[in-house]
């Protein structure tokens, strides 16, 4: 009996493993031509070259809170907050929640602001943590800086939509390399659409980048191998593959490292939420279910143009951790989200955003390590050939390629921001190489990460050695 | 075995595998394999693409860069005797630099540039392109006819005004103003007022550059031919008018009895300057909507005075937060009231929240 349903079972895990990458590279490339095609029709009508309008400052851009959360910046919190004080926007606020932070943090930022305690009326339109002492700074009018006691970092944030002045706010997060037009492009779809509810930008390694004054200066690339792997990993991943999910009104992840949002839409939400990990992700899942619930005409939308870059994590150590909590988040996000799945009226949510992250992000690491880790048994079983297992790990192998070089090549086509041949032959070199060690260890942090989900372990904010961005 | 192993991967048994696979009846190994070798094609197809690509755009570049050098040498040199020759295909690369070098020149200078590129016909190119090209060539071909103030092309511009794009519509209504302000304005001032997908912004950028008695004249004739209904657009761009025009056309707006929507209310309460108007904004400062009220203290912190501490000061218990701040801001911001009245004010206060927000209102004052 057994010796009838054993090659059943192989061939229905061959199968289901074949259809599955295939189905994961189709998908993958559909989006990065949807992208494609997004890119283009923004370039066109929103870069320097295509579209000279000149923009009115005549109080017409709304002003805008930025939210800059900070537990143990230390190091970065400085040189960050001048970067944002030198923004090209007519009228913002910045807003430093430091979260209790165990080092330096208060002491560097009460000596190079100039920062006074401040009798400031502390509304509590979301509940947060207490908050210790609210200060101004006596250099710069609009920047304020609250101490608040360690709640997380969307506790953080809820206390700084609380202090908040304006009708729009960006969190940022502490170590964000930002570029001084930021602003100004996040805020055009506001703009152009009174619907539009949140903005989120495309962020990129700033790790062998050339920082000026806190503001980018040179693109170029790292040095370090894994920070270079990540370089690659983020154009595939994150930029071509998010865009193509906005024209369809159906982009789940605006990353906390910039996004802009508007603050009563957030409020009436709830705020972050508190209780999970991946606070960027849950709130825009948030935000689409009470549009979607309550039938509000809305959109979330993702620019495509690079303006935030961070630092990568360069130790297996960090960059583990980081991927761990990740996956961590979406898995959290997911479930307490999942009326989505397949939900009449949720239009492209429901029906292919969400299923997509649950299949293609949530459990591809199941997923992958699961089916190879069946063909290594069969095989040493003696049930299938090694050639076979052989066969599929190079077929995983080269459909994650095909991926990275058609999000080198969608960068090619688009931003360029790669301009010397030195560097391109270096991302493809990348691309060659992350296959063999990054992916699979990314895959394994992932697997990791959504196993510890399962065991309901707690996790808090994420320490991130910086070691900084080269400055001129 | 050194030919056929390497970094412990038996190739020789991996190749005799495939190939077993290959002929074997296993449509799934089969399947797998014709993926691999179509991923793999389509891998070195993409990185041969990448690398031509990458090499044509920096060819481009550097002759961009060789050709915007000849170009500034014989635009920007009285003396030279060169004539400006653009062939079509660089023609976007001239608008480009073009573009750039205008908007940094204004006056004489400006007009002498403007009629040696007239001299080369490059006029007649540009509306060409502009007529056949992508999107990004309409654009930026849109803009430099606008700024070579093209008579000629008024007709393609007054068409791509009225197209739905919002950004080609926008860019050709803003060329037109550029040509000829007082004839496109009167057309197109329907359409600022109008159309939502212009973004208030641009069009007010828009209006800035123009004589701003012909702003004034068009506009207040616009909302005067609106009445009794005020546009709420046309009430938020009354910025761009004269200050005498815009107390005259406030004032007739808020003697008009008929009810008009909040929003608007709000927008005429913050172009309030004017004290004389300062009585309109006390009217409004028991409105149910909160927002009016907020837009009604600002108005009152602008054009209001002392007198006003009293009846501002009835509305430090609103229960609305912003209410609240927003009317300690305007206590706090009287020119002739003294922080030391405003501290006296504060402590007089029996509702604590009242008390800390004029506090906090004063020390942000001392701070500005």
């Amino acid at each position: 009996m057994i010796d009838l349903v054993i090659p059943w079972i192989i061939a229905f895990v061959e199968w289901g493993f074949l259809v599955f990458f295939l189905l994961l590279t189709a998908t993958t490339l559909g989006l990065n031509l949807v992208a494609a095609v997004t890119i283009v029709r923004y370039l066109d009508r929103h870069t320097a070259v295509g579209n000279r309008q000149r923009e009115s400052f005549g109080g017409f851009l709304p002003p805008i809170s930025i939210l800059v959360p900070a537990y143990n910046e230390e190091s970065t919190i400085v040189s960050s907050v001048h970067s944002l004080l030198q923004l090209n926007y007519p009228e913002f606020e910045i807003i430093v929640i430091n979260d209790g932070s165990k080092d330096g943090t208060v002491q560097a930022a009460i000596t190079a602001f100039g920062l006074q305690p401040f009798g400031e009326i502390h509304r509590k339109t979301l509940a947060t943590k207490d908050v210790v002492e609210v200060y101004r700074s006596m250099k710069f009018p609009n920047l304020r800086f609250i101490d608040k006691k360690n709640g997380g970092k969307a506790d953080a944030l809820n206390a700084g939509i609380n202090a908040s002045n304006y009708a729009l706010f960006c969190g940022i997060d502490a170590d964000s390399v930002l570029q001084s037009d930021s602003l100004l492009r996040c805020v055009q779809p506001f703009l152009e659409d009174a619907t539009t509810i949140c903005s989120g930008g495309t962020i990129r390694i700033a790790n062998g980048c050339q920082v000026e004054g806190g503001f980018l200066v040179s693109t170029g690339l790292p040095r370090n191998p894994l920070a270079l792997a990540q370089v690659v990993e983020y154009l595939r991943a994150f930029l071509f593959g998010r865009l193509a999910w906005s024209p369809m009104n159906a982009l789940l992840v605006v990353s906390g490292a910039f996004g802009l949002f508007h603050r009563d839409t957030v409020v009436q939400a709830g705020g972050y939420s508190t209780g999970t990990i991946g606070e960027d992700m849950e709130l825009v899942m948030r935000l689409h279910r009470q549009m979607l619930s309550e039938g509000r005409e809305y959109r979330i939308v993702y620019i495509p143009d690079p303006i935030c870059w961070t630092e990568a994590p360069e130790s297996l150590k960090v960059l583990g951790s980081q991927r761990v909590r990740w996956q961590r988040g979406l898995a959290e996000s997911l479930w307490r989200h999942r009326w989505f799945l397949f939900r009449p009226g949720t239009r492209f949510i429901g029906w292919f955003s969400y299923p997509f992250l649950l299949l293609f992000e949530l459990f591809e690491p199941l997923i992958e390590v699961g089916g190879l880790g069946f063909f290594v048994a069969c095989s040493y079983w003696g049930s299938v050939s090694w050639s076979s297992t052989a066969l599929y790990l190079l077929l995983v192998v080269v459909l994650g390629f095909l991926q990275t070089v058609n999000a080198i090549f969608l960068e090619e086509v688009s931003f360029r921001q790669f301009t010397s041949i030195r560097h391109v032959l270096k991302l493809l070199l990348a691309a060659v190489v992350e296959n063999f060690g990054y992916r699979q260890l990314n895959t394994w942090w992932r697997l990791k990460g959504l196993l510890l989900w399962l065991s309901g372990r707690k996790q808090v904010w994420g320490n991130m050695v910086r070691k900084g961005v080269p400055t001129g | 075995m050194a030919s056929s192993a390497f970094l412990g991967v038996d190739y020789e048994g991996l190749r005799g595998a495939l190939l077993a696979a290959w002929n074997g009846q296993d449509l799934s190994a089969r399947l797998a394999i014709w993926t691999i070798a179509a991923a793999g094609s389509a891998v070195v197809v993409l990185m041969g693409i990448i690398l031509v690509l990458h090499w044509r755009a920096s060819w481009r570049m550097e002759r961009a860069d060789k050709l915007r050098g000849r170009w500034l040498s014989i635009l920007l040199d009285p003396a030279t005797k060169s004539r400006l020759v653009v062939g079509r295909g660089d023609l976007e690369t001239f608008a480009l630099v073009w573009a750039q070098l205008v908007e940094s020149i204004r006056g004489d200078y400006r007009e002498s540039l403007v009629a040696k590129v007239r001299d080369a016909g490059i006029p007649r190119l540009l509306r060409e392109l502009a007529r056949k090209g992508n999107l990004r060539q309409k654009l930026l071909c849109v803009h430099v006819l606008g700024s070579l103030k093209d008579v000629e092309s008024r007709a393609l511009l007054a068409e791509y005004a009225l197209l739905e794009d919002p950004f080609l519509s926008m860019q050709a209504a803003a060329a037109l103003l550029e040509i000829d302000p007082r004839q496109s304005l009167e057309m197109l001032l329907p359409h600022f007022v109008e159309r939502e997908d212009w973004p208030l912004s641009r069009v007010h950028a828009a209006l800035m550059e123009l004589d701003v008695a012909l702003v004034s004249e068009q506009l207040v004739s616009h909302i005067l031919q609106a009445l009794p209904d005020a546009p709420l657009r046309a009430v938020k761009l009354m910025g761009c008018v004269r200050q005498e025009s815009r107390t005259m056309i406030l004032r007739m707006l808020f003697n008009f009895q008929q009810e008009i929507p909040w929003e608007t209310e709000a927008a005429l309460l913050e172009q309030i300057q004017d004290p004389s108007l300062a009585d309109f904004a006390r009217e409004r400062l028991t409105h149910p909507v909160w927002q009016v009220v907020v837009a009604a203290c600002k108005a009152l912190g602008r054009a209001g005075s002392e007198q006003d501490v009293a009846v501002l000061s009835g509305l430090l218990e609103h229960p609305q937060w912003w209410v609240r701040y927003r009317v300690a801001r305007a206590i706090a911001g009287f020119p002739q009231v003294r922080p030391i009245e405003v501290e006296m004010l504060a402590a007089r206060q029996t509702d604590p929240y009242a008390r800390d927000m004029l506090r906090f209102a004063l020390a942000e004052q001392s701070l500005s």
